[in-house]
């Protein structure tokens, strides 16, 4: 099958003309991404995640390479409003992706652009509303909201155009720990229902429910795995300052101090049943 | 600088068909020199208070004491209460707005009436507390690197040689690098400067690893205070109050469904759980 997502030899410059051209923010990127994976990104402040991101979306275009959306090149211009609409983006500050003054108007924006019949429109709003659990609150203001709903609102308005890939940009790290579960428990919700998701995020714990993990530095992909491959080798995350989940680091730290522990943990469950096996022999 | 309130409530719009009770029934004593971290959900009311307490906005009843500055709902002169307490509100770097680092910073004590060569001074001061070279006084803040814009705006704070400082949430949406070091460089500042700190933070891990008394909210009202080894190794308050903990106490109260007698839920770091788990595991074998 044909994948959702093909990135062949991507360069980006921020400043192509420049006679300087040390600074790429991208760098011989190579990326395929199949329909219905669920893929996280991580890295350093600066490593070119948000770039990839909106390089992805046909916000920005190439300064080298290509980049193949459902199989249409975002080089093309023709292209580029089908690309747009086919990959949804969810932003880091939900007060900023909020622009109409209710719930219901606000899913609708999208819609009314792409000139739907206004049955259809209802339908999907209601429909986007009900996904993210905002159902009933149709006609409330958005800015009096929790920081959680808005950004369900605004991932509600993003799924009502039914893209076949959702980015998220960091769109947990401005929430409480409340909210934050909420839309982590969305991605993966949107995720079982065939959408293709891309999270990019700084928390290691996020990163970590996804099926498989890119890791980016420098303005390149470092390391490119599934999630269950990772555990074993997960505190070479280390080597770019990114976060090792705790199970990872304390499993390391046993293995070193000479327990018999297995050799490679697959999840936090595993190693704990790991140590209630060695604890209750003893 | 020792802060304490009493029996403090705030309503907003009182009188009115819009009244909010905010804060309800405040009675809260933090040493002068302490590192206080304030927790609690959205809407819980730490906003009010950070901002009660940095005299912009005032007491509907009861009354706060920075120092010697009292605040009652009578007040009416705040200022000198704000030259004791500065604020570092979320995403302090949108406020950013001279041509270069130096002139940023300089702006607070340029308004204390300081002379130009005392500002300096206080700017370069400020900027070696926050751990920004030198080289970097006469470039544009606004191209700096995130965590670096933030220190920028931090330093325009302490220039002004504020006794407390309030920080809400410091470390949002920096990556895990720049949180450390921005916590590690708050730490000094408390240690070194003496400074009372308030840290507002939803990051159980940065409440439990760097401060020495927690102050959670729930619904406008204190609901727990403690040391963290108070408030995390209290399983029944945590749930009862559907607190997140921390990733390390979470790992622990996991292990402990299968552990008698169960391990401590007072281990904040790896290095302190795996020492527990090696001396459990050295007494199976002396059995």
């Amino acid at each position: 099958m044909e994948p959702i997502l093909h990135v062949s030899n991507l360069r980006f410059h921020y400043q192509p003309d420049a006679l300087s051209k040390e600074r790429w923010a991208l760098k011989d990127i190579q990326l395929t991404v199949g329909a219905g994976e669920y893929v996280s990104i991580i890295g350093p402040n600066g490593s070119g995640k948000s770039t990839l991101a909106r390089i992805i979306a046909g916000l920005y275009l190439p300064t080298e390479g290509d980049v193949h959306v459902c199989g249409r090149a975002t080089s093309n211009e023709h292209e580029l409003w089908q690309i747009r609409r086919r990959v949804g983006m969810v932003f880091q500050n939900p007060d900023n992706q909020i622009v109409a003054p209710t719930v219901q108007d606000d899913v609708a924006f999208g819609l009314e652009n792409m000139g739907l019949p206004r049955d259809e429109m209802k339908a999907r709003v209601a429909q986007a509303l009900q996904w993210v659990g905002l159902a009933g609150m149709e006609e409330r203001e958005p800015h009096h909201l929790s920081g959680g709903q808005k950004q369900r609102l605004a991932i509600a308005g993003v799924v009502a155009m039914q893209p076949d890939i959702i980015l998220f940009d960091e769109s947990t790290s401005m929430l409480d720990p409340q909210g934050r579960a909420e839309v982590c428990q969305l991605i993966k919700s949107i995720h079982e229902r065939g959408t293709t998701v891309i999270h990019i995020t700084h928390s290691a714990q996020e990163a970590f429910m996804a099926e498989r993990l890119i890791v980016m530095a420098e303005g390149q992909i470092k390391l490119d795995t599934p999630v269950a491959e990772l555990y074993p080798q997960a505190m070479k995350l280390k080597e770019w300052d990114l976060d090792v989940p705790l199970e990872v680091e304390l499993h390391h730290r046993l293995v070193k101090a000479g327990w018999p522990v297995r050799a490679s943990i697959t999840s936090k469950e595993d190693l704990v049943s790991e140590l209630w096996r060695l604890l209750s022999k003893t | 600088m020792e802060i304490v309130i009493e029996d403090l409530n705030v309503i907003y719009h009182p009188g009115t068909p819009f009244a909010k009770q905010a804060l309800t029934d405040i009675n809260l004593r933090v040493a002068s020199g302490s590192f206080v971290a304030l927790l609690g959900a959205t809407g819980s009311g730490k906003s009010t208070l950070i901002q009660t307490v940095a005299g912009l906005i005032k007491p509907t009843s009861g009354q706060l004491r920075i120092g010697n500055q009292v605040v009652t709902p009578k007040s009416k002169q705040l200022s000198e209460l704000r030259r004791l307490v500065g604020v570092a509100f979320q995403y302090p770097e949108h406020q950013l707005f001279e041509e270069t680092v130096a002139k940023d910073i300089a702006f607070g004590p340029r308004q204390q009436g300081l002379t130009e060569e005392q500002v300096a001074e206080r700017v370069e001061e400020a900027m070696r507390w926050v751990g920004l070279p030198p080289s970097l006084k006469d470039r544009s803040p606004l191209a700096l690197s995130g965590g670096q814009m933030r220190r920028v705006a931090i330093a325009g704070i302490l220039a002004m040689r504020p006794q407390v400082l309030i920080l809400d949430e410091p470390t949002a949406g920096l990556d895990p690098r720049g949180q450390r070091e921005m916590l590690d460089m708050v730490g000094r500042l408390h240690r070194e400067q003496g400074l009372t700190v308030l840290l507002v933070t939803h990051q159980m891990e940065e409440a439990a690893r760097y401060a020495e008394q927690l102050v959670i909210l729930s619904e406008g009202r204190i609901a727990l205070t403690g040391s963290p080894r108070e408030v995390f190794g209290n399983e029944q308050a945590l749930s009862r109050l559907k607190l997140d903990v921390p990733e390390i106490t979470k790992l622990i109260m996991a292990l402990n469904r299968n552990l008698d007698p169960p391990l401590p839920l007072t281990l904040f770091s790896v290095e302190e759980l795996e020492r527990e788990l090696e001396s459990r595991w050295k007494r199976g074998d002396d059995r």
